[in-house]
């Protein structure tokens, strides 16, 4: 087949898949309803990412039954909110492990010492009693 | 990816128009411009029209403003655009739905139910990757040069070469497995 012969001008199976094609919409035409979405300037759809049952003609309120959409979450937003979920779950477990840290290192906040009146001193160590 | 063509005649601006100037152009070239969409959606009936719809909308609002030239291959150019676009939404549509275990719509029936051996064309064309498909209507649908498939799809002429022939070895399969 020349590049500039054309299809039709190949061989055999060229030319059996371009009478195929052929015959494949021969004598098929868009609905008359077409032409009023068209002139209208209504568009299919307005959620790239919706998948909408039996094509968007459902999803046009002008043709009847209402669409089953379902959102199509984007792997992008996905990712970044796995991420953002581990760094808060990361921040949360830094934070007890700190508060832990500073329970055991300062007894004298604890409740134990609190709430022992033998050990109720001032601050530089005498005894208010 | 090169550019539609368009033309503005600087000498002689053009006028404010509106849908009712563009209906004559939409009479003329949307059944033509319907059976390439039907053929690049292997028969989905409503991804075509969406399509067909969505290319005219997007021309017109190019229209009122410069003049097109070639009006049809402008429009084409747009859709072709536009189906490669949806096929690869729809990837990642079917990759959502598979991990969560639903089964993926297909949109409609292939609108020539009635005749056997145009639903196996569309099967057979379902079954190429967009841009094979697209490669293959517009090489054996269209009958254009590689040249300008290229142009259109914005990849090398040997990219489209490659594509045609592994598409046209998958269409002889499938040719063989039913024979005309």
């Amino acid at each position: 087949m020349t590049d500039d012969s054309g299809a039709r001008a190949g061989d055999e199976l060229g030319r059996r898949v371009a009478t195929a094609l052929h015959d494949a919409v021969e004598d098929v035409a868009p609905p008359p309803s077409l032409r009023t979405r068209v002139l209208a300037g209504r568009r299919p759809a307005a959620d790239p990412f919706a998948v909408v049952e039996s094509g968007s003609r459902a999803s046009d309120p002008a043709d009847g039954d209402a669409a089953a959409v379902v959102p199509i979450e984007r792997p992008i937003a996905r990712r970044w909110r796995r991420r953002v979920t581990m760094g808060v779950a990361a921040a949360a477990a830094a934070a007890a492990l700190t508060a832990g840290v500073l329970a055991s290192a300062l007894p004298g906040l604890s409740d134990e010492h609190a709430t022992d009146p033998d050990r109720c001193e001032a601050p530089w160590g005498q005894s208010t009693d | 990816m090169s550019a539609p063509s368009t033309t503005v005649d600087e000498a002689c601006p053009v006028m404010p128009r509106g849908w009712d100037e563009f209906a004559p152009l939409y009479d003329e070239h949307h059944q033509r411009l319907f059976r390439v969409a039907l053929l690049l959606c292997h028969g989905q009936r409503a991804a075509a029209e969406d399509a067909v719809a969505e290319t005219f909308i997007k021309v017109f609002h190019v229209w009122t403003d410069t003049d097109i030239e070639h009006f049809f291959a402008y429009a084409r150019q747009t859709l072709i655009r536009h189906t490669i676009g949806q096929a690869r939404r729809r990837q990642v549509a079917d990759a959502y739905l598979a991990r969560h275990g639903v089964v993926g719509v297909d949109g409609a029936s292939p609108v020539e139910d009635r005749v056997t051996a145009s639903r196996a064309t569309f099967a057979a064309l379902a079954s190429l990757p967009s841009r094979q498909r697209t490669a293959v209507v517009l090489r054996y649908y269209e009958d254009l040069p590689y040249q300008q498939i290229a142009d259109l799809m914005g990849v090398t002429t040997g990219t489209v070469k490659a594509q045609v022939s592994v598409g046209l070895h998958r269409l002889r399969e499938l040719f063989e497995a039913e024979p005309a």
